[in-house]
């Protein structure tokens, strides 16, 4: 009799434990609810990602001229960007943080002026941060005289349609008990999230090709010395226990990966080559490890589980 | 037993006909709780804010034989506009403190709420200068500037932190305040004055 029960008793947990796996690996690999879809798909989180294809995009461009600039002029918009991608992302993390608390969920429902304003000053925080930590190195190096209205346009019109966020959390909150972080991950951070430096890739319509060092940062120019034979006097280069050797097979097996990706040291000039890594000529922006889902998809015909509400929660 | 009864029974008496025993409790309970929040730096810049406001308007009247009508009423317009918003800045905070729920979740979540507080200040300061700075300048010909204010309105946005936590710790003495308390302690002395109401 004891025999049977312990035999029970580990049966029953063994399917326990594979039910709870296997209800893990659903919930992360189901598909895209309504409610969130909605969300995805509605005018703030498009503005969101109109923002980051901006800042992607003027990296790529930035990247493909890159050998037209000193390597402290890169690594000031290279470091001015990732900075900036950090902020966006953790904005971004904040939010699906508040998808699975259950408690802040209830409050943020009970108290929407609160959320919606504080998500408002978070976004002019952000705003910014991005004017002053990457646009500003950005155009200093280029010495450009953009003013980045598009991107100032994108901004004012996210800080408007902060209130409507809180119609959508209404909307999920009975769903969201059901929102794991991989489903979040997958749905909400994945297609959102900046890419990071090294993942964006240059954009091949901008190169420079008068420039003979495109040539050789292609690999088809054996001149190892992109920079001028005599250099200015007045440039300033980093010590001399952080410079790599000067030989020219140092120099090629420094270009085969670029400084910019792997260190924060600069190398001396003869052995930089300032180019972006040029490896999908067709490709603006492509994330190099995941490919993020398509939430803007069409929705596929399924049949909607969740008996939602119609949103009764007003900002005031 | 009956000695026991004896010693209850003239307690019970004494409670119920003396309900102020347990309303003064509360009472020093409310006062030692708001005194905090009312010593916190944001509450005493609000009232150099108040104060230089009045200040501005006192100016402003003194001279305004050098004035239009059309000018005076303009500014007069402004201020009353501007301090309407502060003023429903301060009842705002009045009935965050009455909501119990509201103390509760400023305790959990207090960087919502600061940075929500924060939102509204920054909204003040461009309101501020967009109506009254703007409007007390262009009628006095940049003789009353307004930056003194505008600097104070400013500093308020960064004092949001600490005023909060001051809220949430509050909140372990006391669940919500009443409303006639909060008039008489909060609104009263913190309200900034009608145009009428700034006299000598």
């Amino acid at each position: 009799m004891k025999k049977i029960l312990c035999f029970l008793i580990i049966l029953i947990s063994c399917v326990n434990q594979s039910f709870t796996i296997a209800q893990g690996t659903a919930t992360s690999n189901k598909q895209l609810d309504p409610a969130l879809r909605k969300f995805v798909q509605s005018e703030i989180m498009i503005k969101f990602k109109d923002l980051k294809r901006e800042a992607e995009n003027s990296v790529s461009s930035f990247k493909s001229e890159m050998n037209n600039y000193k390597p402290d002029q890169i690594q000031k918009v290279k470091t001015g960007y990732d900075k900036t991608a950090d902020r966006f992302n953790q904005e971004l993390e904040n939010m699906k943080l508040d998808f699975v608390n259950k408690k802040k969920l209830k409050y943020i429902l009970e108290f929407p002026k609160d959320y919606s304003r504080s998500l408002e000053l978070n976004f002019r925080e952000l705003a910014q941060y991005y004017a002053e930590n990457f646009q500003q190195p950005l155009q200093d190096v280029r010495q450009s005289k953009e003013d980045g209205g598009i991107v100032i346009a994108l901004f004012m019109e996210l800080f408007k349609l902060v209130p409507e966020v809180i119609n959508h959390f209404n909307e999920m909150k009975e769903m969201a008990a059901r929102y794991d972080d991989a489903y979040l991950e997958k749905w909400l951070i994945t297609p959102f999230k900046f890419l990071t430096w090294t993942e964006i890739q240059a954009e091949a319509g901008y190169i420079n090709m008068n420039n003979s060092n495109n040539l050789y940062n292609n690999g088809l120019n054996t001149n190892p010395y992109p920079y001028p034979a005599t250099p200015d006097p007045n440039t300033t280069y980093p010590p001399v226990a952080n410079q790599p050797a000067t030989t020219v097979a140092d120099s090629i097996k420094t270009n085969a990966q670029n400084w910019w990706e792997t260190n924060t040291t600069m190398p001396v000039p003869t052995n930089v080559d300032g180019s972006a890594p040029v490896k999908n000529t067709n490709t603006k922006t492509t994330p190099s490890k995941t490919k993020a889902p398509d939430p803007f998809a069409p929705a596929t015909i399924q049949k909607d589980t969740t008996k939602l509400k119609p949103s009764s929660v007003k900002v005031n | 037993m009956k000695k026991g009864i004896s010693y209850i029974i003239p307690i019970f008496i004494f409670l119920f006909t003396n309900p102020f025993v347990g309303f003064s409790q509360k009472r020093e309970k409310m006062d030692g709780a708001l005194r905090a929040f009312i010593e916190t730096p944001f509450m005493q810049k609000f009232k150099d804010l108040q104060l230089e406001s009045e200040n501005m308007v006192l100016t402003f009247k003194e001279n305004k034989h050098n004035y239009s009508a059309a000018n005076i009423n303009r500014v007069k317009t402004a201020y009353q506009k501007t301090v309407d918003k502060f003023n429903a800045q301060l009842l705002d905070i009045k009935a965050d403190f009455m909501n119990e729920r509201k103390l509760q979740y400023i305790q959990d979540f207090p960087e919502d709420y600061t940075s929500g507080l924060t939102s509204d200040i920054n909204d003040l300061t461009s309101f501020y200068q967009s109506n009254l700075q703007l409007t007390i300048q262009d009628v006095t010909d940049a003789t009353v500037d307004g930056n003194s204010l505008l600097s104070l309105v400013a500093e308020l946005a960064k004092l949001v932190p600490g005023m909060v936590t001051s809220i949430s710790e509050l909140r372990s003495s006391v669940k919500k305040f009443e409303d006639t308390y909060l008039e008489e302690k909060l609104i009263g002395p913190y309200k900034f004055k009608t145009w009428e109401e700034i006299t000598y």
